[in-house]
């Protein structure tokens, strides 16, 4: 992460309605990248592009996996494979 | 999260970061009371200070009526992880635990994993002598455990007469069980070793207790039908100079999100146990957040702005010993995790 975007998002985290306009326009670079810019931050379409990724969400099987405790919970004892 | 072999495990989300605090700061919102009294806010933060932010931390919530009391225990699943624990002034053989565990070629790197578990009832000044829970690899020999694993842990051969209680609550397992995690509980009088067991179902928990401790079986007897229908059941106890009356039970679902999470719950607060508020909390607590949903607490300095802090619901467990009621803790993991960088993913558990 930039410099420059770090800087920028310092000064956003505390403002929610801020953080939502810009996140509307993150779909948009150029449109990203002017917003910011109007607000004195001279962000790149990299930067843009690291926004967007964070940008993401959980299924509920992912949650899942991420578990809890002990995510290696075992399985139960496996049955005799029958073999000779 | 598949776990592979040796000591370092990693699923297809990692988790990164450089100090738990962070992590804890963004999840505090959902551990206000009454699954957490402010003041026990305040010790998981200063203790999570000095724990690393790429560990799965778990919460030990205490339930029912005078609750609020938390303590915590982080997970140590990387060589890393172990080294950099090591550097922090925890007792002498347990840095050269975490270091020999951390070696590829050492006599300890089939652990899949070491829990350092913090008890928080007074004001954390520096680092709490922690216990420790090492998960034992699938079969392992009980000369290993009490000639090597134990040792270890305690800096010191234990006494001939609680290594023979060990082989002997050891070699009493049934067939459905295993021997998941032996503790060296040493922020605890007199430093008793705990087995806990996998695998039994709350009445093969009770006729293996009945050959081992069968001065603990009407304690178990008094909550084993709390965890009737329950996945995957614990069994615990304590060895010291004899084996402790102080028995433990716990149990969970495999999935994040349903109905028996709810009734088992419900199940302790009609014992007593918990409170309607507390178990409304508890089922409220598996989500998420990522910048977007928690900007204000997020630690962008050491985590950038990718990734979750993902709050888990692990187990619950009850203890139980003579002469005293019996108490429910249920365990809240929060992780940082990062790797599922698929925007296509929707779901509904954004927080």
């Amino acid at each position: 992460m930039s410099e420059e975007l770090k800087s920028f998002l310092q000064g956003l985290r505390t403002k929610p309605e801020l953080l939502e306009e810009l996140r509307s326009l993150l779909g948009d670079v150029d449109a990203a990248i002017r917003w910011a810019c109007e607000r004195g931050c001279h962000l790149t379409p990299e930067d843009i592009a690291e926004i967007r990724g964070s940008d993401e969400e959980l299924s509920e099987d992912e949650l899942d996996k991420v578990a809890g405790g002990d995510t290696a919970w075992p399985p139960p004892p496996a049955p005799p494979t029958g073999d000779p | 999260m598949a776990a592979t072999s040796g000591s370092t495990h990693r699923g297809s989300l990692e988790r990164v970061g450089s100090a738990l605090v962070g992590w804890l700061q963004v999840a505090s919102k959902y551990l206000a009371t009454p699954l957490c009294s402010p003041a026990a806010l305040d010790r998981l933060l200063a203790l999570g200070v000095h724990l690393p932010g790429d560990c799965q931390g778990v919460l030990e919530v205490h339930l029912g009526e005078g609750g609020g009391a938390v303590d915590l225990s982080v997970r140590i699943e990387k060589p890393g992880q172990a080294r950099r624990m090591a550097e922090q002034p925890l007792p002498r053989q347990l840095r050269d635990f975490l270091i020999r565990w951390s070696e590829a070629e050492g006599p300890f790197s089939a652990i899949p994993c070491v829990w350092l578990e913090f008890d928080l009832d007074r004001p954390v000044a520096g680092l709490p002598i922690p216990s420790v829970c090492t998960r034992l690899p699938r079969g392992s020999d009980q000369d290993w455990i009490v000639e090597s694993l134990l040792p270890a842990l305690y800096g010191e051969r234990l006494s001939a007469a609680r290594t023979g209680l060990v082989r002997r609550c050891h070699g009493e397992i049934p067939e459905e069980g295993i021997l998941l995690y032996v503790f060296g509980l040493l922020s605890r009088p007199e430093n008793p070793v705990r087995m806990e067991i996998y695998g039994l179902d709350p009445a093969g928990a009770l006729a293996y207790l009945n050959r081992v401790a069968p001065q603990s079986v009407p304690s178990l007897a008094e909550i084993a039908p709390l965890f009737e229908g329950i996945e995957r059941p614990h069994l615990s106890f304590d060895i010291g100079r004899e084996i402790l009356p102080r028995v433990g039970l716990e149990g969970s679902f495999a999935r994040q999100r349903e109905p028996r999470w709810t009734e088992l719950l419900a199940r302790l607060v009609t014992h007593g146990l918990c409170t309607p508020e507390e178990k409304d909390a508890i089922l409220a607590w598996p989500g998420y957040d990522t910048f977007w949903t928690a900007a204000a607490d997020w630690p962008l300095e050491q985590a950038g702005m990718r990734g979750f802090c993902v709050r888990n619901l692990s187990h619950v467990k009850v203890v139980a010993q003579p002469g005293r009621a019996p108490e429910a803790k249920v365990y809240l993991p929060v992780s940082y995790v990062t790797g599922a960088n698929s925007p296509a993913r929707r779901s509904v558990l954004s927080t």
